[in-house]
């Protein structure tokens, strides 16, 4: 949580644009990365994100604070903005598609060799439960407690440590790995 | 690429600075949704509230739920109530209103010429006999006015 964050709470609430501003440069990484592994698309990802801040800005002077994190508000918008995008998305050329041979002498073999390895593991991912990314992304990509996560996704925190232990079942049998994962906290 | 790997690598996503000025510069520029206030949610509850209830009584209305409020519903209107009138009237065609003054002229007449008559042939009896029929008819005609029959007055004369 942001250091002040109910005083900037309560300044956006009444107007204030530059409060708000401070909330967008905080938060703007993290609801970022959770959209752009669901969509797996940078421009898609881009108007999401955007789209989420704007029906936050807007709707701020309605926002109640009910002992919530403010960023639990934010993925919630996010994912409603997700769900919104699947029903009318086309289909988005994936770099797994590209055919390398075709991308630039200039560009660096090795940076491109992880690009298109992350995008795999990344579609790999996105066969996975939609609550497993979930859990995957809040508790050990934004390093979020199991409170704020079972916030943030309207669950109990019983039942985010379920998810969790499933969705690392499921990730150690893309990669085939023995690395342990810290479960706990 | 092992998991730990990947993880890190998901932490290494980030917007680019252009894109996360222009989209903050573009949000701050709209205009925020009014705050609820008592007033606006009074004034929307009304103007709701009156919009159903118009409604409401549109279709109550159409329905014809108010038939029987119509003030201008009039008794002696009732279909059925004039038909149960309408037959029991008794309907009997009475000639009630003859002119009494040219009917008598008329038999007055036949009386004189009648009278006449029976002087000149000197027949007494029946000029009193005429004279009595008259007397009868008139009789007839001032005792029962109401149901003096012209037939009746016909059948006399004749006689």
């Amino acid at each position: 949580m942001l250091d002040g964050e109910e005083k900037l709470i309560s300044l956006a609430k009444d107007g204030d644009s530059s409060a708000f501003g401070v909330l967008y440069d905080h938060y703007l990484p993290r609801i970022y990365r959770f959209v752009y592994v669901k969509v797996a698309s940078r421009e898609d990802a881009e108007d999401i994100s955007h789209q989420v801040f704007l029906n936050a800005w807007q709707n701020m002077p309605k926002y109640k604070h009910k002992g919530f994190p403010f960023s639990s508000w934010l993925y919630e918008i996010s994912r409603n903005q997700v769900i919104d995008y699947y029903r009318t998305r086309k289909e988005a050329v994936s770099v797994e598609d590209i055919d390398p041979d075709s991308v630039s002498e200039e560009a660096h073999g090795e940076t491109l060799n992880v690009e298109l390895d992350l995008e795999r593991v990344m579609k790999k991912l996105r066969t996975m439960k939609s609550e497993y990314q979930d859990v995957l992304i809040l508790r050990f990509v934004e390093d979020m407690s199991l409170k704020e996560v079972a916030s943030a996704l309207n669950k109990t925190e019983g039942a985010i440590k379920l998810l969790q232990h499933r969705a690392i079942a499921t990730l150690k049998e893309f990669f085939g790995d023995d690395v342990q994962i810290k479960e706990d906290e | 690429m092992n998991s730990q790997e990947f993880i890190k690598k998901l932490k290494e996503i980030l917007p680019e600075r252009e894109y996360a000025e222009s989209s903050k510069r573009a949000i701050l520029a709209v205009d925020q949704y009014p705050r609820w206030s008592f007033w606006g949610s009074l004034t929307e509850s009304l103007s709701t509230g009156a919009a159903i209830v118009m409604v409401g009584a549109l279709l109550i209305l159409a329905l014809g739920g108010f038939s029987s409020l119509n003030p201008f519903s009039l008794r002696s209107l009732d279909p059925v109530g004039l038909k149960a009138e309408a037959e029991a009237i008794d309907i009997q065609i009475r000639l009630s209103n003859l002119n009494y003054n040219d009917f008598t002229r008329v038999i007055s007449e036949k009386k004189a010429i009648t009278t006449a008559s029976i002087v000149s042939t000197e027949d007494e009896k029946t000029a009193e006999n005429n004279t009595s029929l008259m007397a009868v008819i008139d009789e007839t005609v001032s005792s029962s006015t109401k149901n003096i029959g012209v037939d009746d007055v016909l059948q006399e004369l004749s006689k």
